[in-house]
């Protein structure tokens, strides 16, 4: 699949919702580019999350493999990454950048679930997307568009892992 | 208005407010459309909007920099803004610019005696003949926009609203008191159905509807001290509605604020954003039709006001809780932004449709993709949806996969 098209499921699942991830007071609100760029923030969180389930999942685990999806989510969606393209002019080159590193972070997450269990892996796309929603809740995101955007990163994980019910974990 | 190829270049590149200049009366079905579209364009989000954005359009070129607009009448300056305007499209409106940044802006002097949404919807009325109540509509909607051209002008639907307080506080019918809210919030829904209110006048009549109910019902348990609540608050209400909206807004919410009502008001801003968020996502989700999208946002506009306003107005009180403040805060940055996005897009319904604008950007959005591919494709036609230009259904056509351009459904009416 065309990793682009995963990023843009996303950002549509957020659509104008994504000025609610704005940081308070004035900021910059060219839509598509801000939702874009965030969806690539959500993606790459995503990514984070299964590929640190994989790796937990592998070795003789100190920590859960629900406490290393949750850790590697909050690590890459921090406050300061969601809120920068709020408060930093972006361009062409700057969306193109943030996409193709997501498109990066897609196949890494494809090459290493390749051949894994797939019960296996729709619990950890399952629990990547449930951790998303729950960072994006406390980043101020309501519940509503919250859960549209875990739907879609949960479906958009299953298709990049090639997990066989195309409809995803849910 | 639609032309009967989309794919057919134009002869040459317009502003927008030539494009609306140029454009030819409607005809059959679509002055209906148009109708509601530059009325609603006029009166649904701040009044006189429609005809102060052809202005602006009129009086300058979209050029990169910081400008300095000063609105005139009459010869005399009337008002001025700061905005600026940046070479990635973004932009930015100031209420204050340093001294120092003055120098380098353009000023730009907008006439704001021309009023081009309004002399269209009145040369439309002049030449169709519209059933009933279409003519009294129009008239509400076109003295409303007027009245935001006019210094000091009192607003009618206030005044009524205020006059009917001021009567039952003065001869208190302990029945008919207890049904006043429902009444206030009737009578605003009235002059809003009759195009009479714009979205902030109406925010304010909602607001002396709602604001000393929600604050009055703290005290359920005590009938005394809820009646006395409400009439303190509606008094204020009351009182205030005679100075116009913002007067209104700020000193009601800000003294409910330091009375303790501020878990009553959280919740009431609450309601009002959700109410706001579910007709934007209805308009969003709405067939390629302006007027039925339109006719969306036109409702949610005052209450996506009336959220940002309560955010704002309440973050004033010292007495706000600190509980709050980061909430009230976080939800007027969203509530303002959602607002002026709604104005965007009654805005666009009324243009794109009289100057058949749906086919040029179908072109540019052809272009788009042809210079940056699926990306720049995807970014153009997601700039419009998330900022209400056009729905969601117009995606196909938008994309050239489909050869459907937006139609008026009278059904929609």
């Amino acid at each position: 699949m065309d990793p682009d098209e995963a990023v843009f499921a996303v950002a549509d699942a957020l659509g104008p919702d994504f000025i609610e991830l704005a940081p308070d007071g004035e900021a910059h609100f060219d839509p598509s580019t801000i939702a874009l760029i965030a969806a690539t923030s959500i993606v790459t969180a995503a990514c984070g999350g299964v590929l640190a389930a994989i790796q937990q999942s592998a070795q003789a685990a100190t920590v859960s493999v629900l406490q290393a999806v949750t850790q590697a989510v909050r690590g890459r969606l921090s406050r300061g990454r969601v809120q920068q393209p709020f408060t930093e002019v972006t361009d062409d080159a700057a969306r193109d950048a943030a996409l193709d590193a997501t498109a990066a972070d897609l196949a890494e997450v494809q090459r290493s679930a390749a051949g894994l269990d797939q019960a296996g892996l729709a619990e950890i796309i399952q629990a990547t997307a449930a951790a998303v929603r729950q960072e994006l809740e406390g980043l101020g995101l309501s519940p509503h568009p919250a859960e549209r955007v875990r739907r879609s990163v949960s479906i958009q994980l299953a298709v990049t892992v090639n997990l066989q019910d195309a409809g995803g974990p849910d | 208005m639609v032309r009967a190829d989309p794919d057919e270049p134009g002869p040459r590149t317009l502003t927008q407010a030539q494009a609306f200049d140029e454009a030819p009366l409607p005809q059959g079905t679509e002055v209906l459309a148009e109708i509601h579209l530059l009325a609603w364009s006029l009166v649904g989000s701040a009044a006189g909007a429609a005809d102060r954005r052809l202005a602006m359009n009129r009086a300058a070129e979209p050029q990169d920099g910081l400008i300095h607009t000063v609105f005139v009448q009459n010869g005399a300056v009337v008002s001025d803004g700061w905005h600026e305007r940046r070479p990635d499209g973004s932009g930015r409106h100031h209420r204050w610019v340093p001294e120092d940044r003055r120098a380098s802006a353009r000023e730009v002097r907008v006439d704001l005696g021309v009023r081009p949404a309004s002399d269209r919807l009145r040369r439309i009325m002049a030449t169709n003949p519209v059933p009933p109540p279409g003519p009294q509509l129009v008239q509400g909607a076109l003295d409303c926009a007027d009245r935001s051209f006019t210094p000091y002008a009192g607003e009618p639907g206030l005044l009524e609203i205020s006059q009917e307080v001021m009567a039952e506080l003065l001869m208190p019918d302990l029945e008919r008191f207890a049904s006043l809210p429902q009444r206030i919030y009737d009578r605003q829904k009235h002059w809003r159905r009759m195009w009479s209110m714009d979205a902030r006048a109406t925010a304010a009549a909602r607001f002396a509807a709602q604001v000393p109910a929600v604050c009055a019902q703290a005290h359920e348990d005590d009938l005394k001290r809820s009646v006395a609540t409400y009439r303190e608050l509606v008094t204020i209400a009351a009182d205030r509605l005679r100075a116009g909206w913002w007067d209104m807004t700020g000193q009601l919410i800000t003294d409910a604020v330091d009375m303790g009502y501020a878990a009553q008001l959280d919740k009431l801003g609450a309601d009002l954003l959700a109410e706001a968020t579910r007709l934007r996502d209805a308009a969003l989700a709405a067939p390629p039709e302006p007027v039925r999208v339109a006719g969306l946002l036109y409702d949610a506009a005052p209450p996506a006001y009336a959220a940002a306003w309560l955010s704002h107005s309440g973050q004033e009180s010292p007495a706000l809780p600190a509980e709050f403040a980061d909430v009230w805060a976080h939800r007027e940055t969203v509530a303002e932004e959602m607002s002026a996005r709604i104005g965007d897009g009654l805005w666009y319904q009324a243009v794109d449709w009289i100057t058949g604008a749906y086919g040029a950007i179908r072109r540019e959005v052809a272009q788009a993709r042809a210079r940056g591919g699926r990306r720049a494709e995807w970014a153009m036609i997601r700039d419009g949806e998330f900022g209400l230009r056009w729905p969601r259904s117009l995606r196909l056509f938008l994309s050239g996969q489909s050869d459907d351009p937006p139609v008026f459904d009278p059904r929609s009416l």
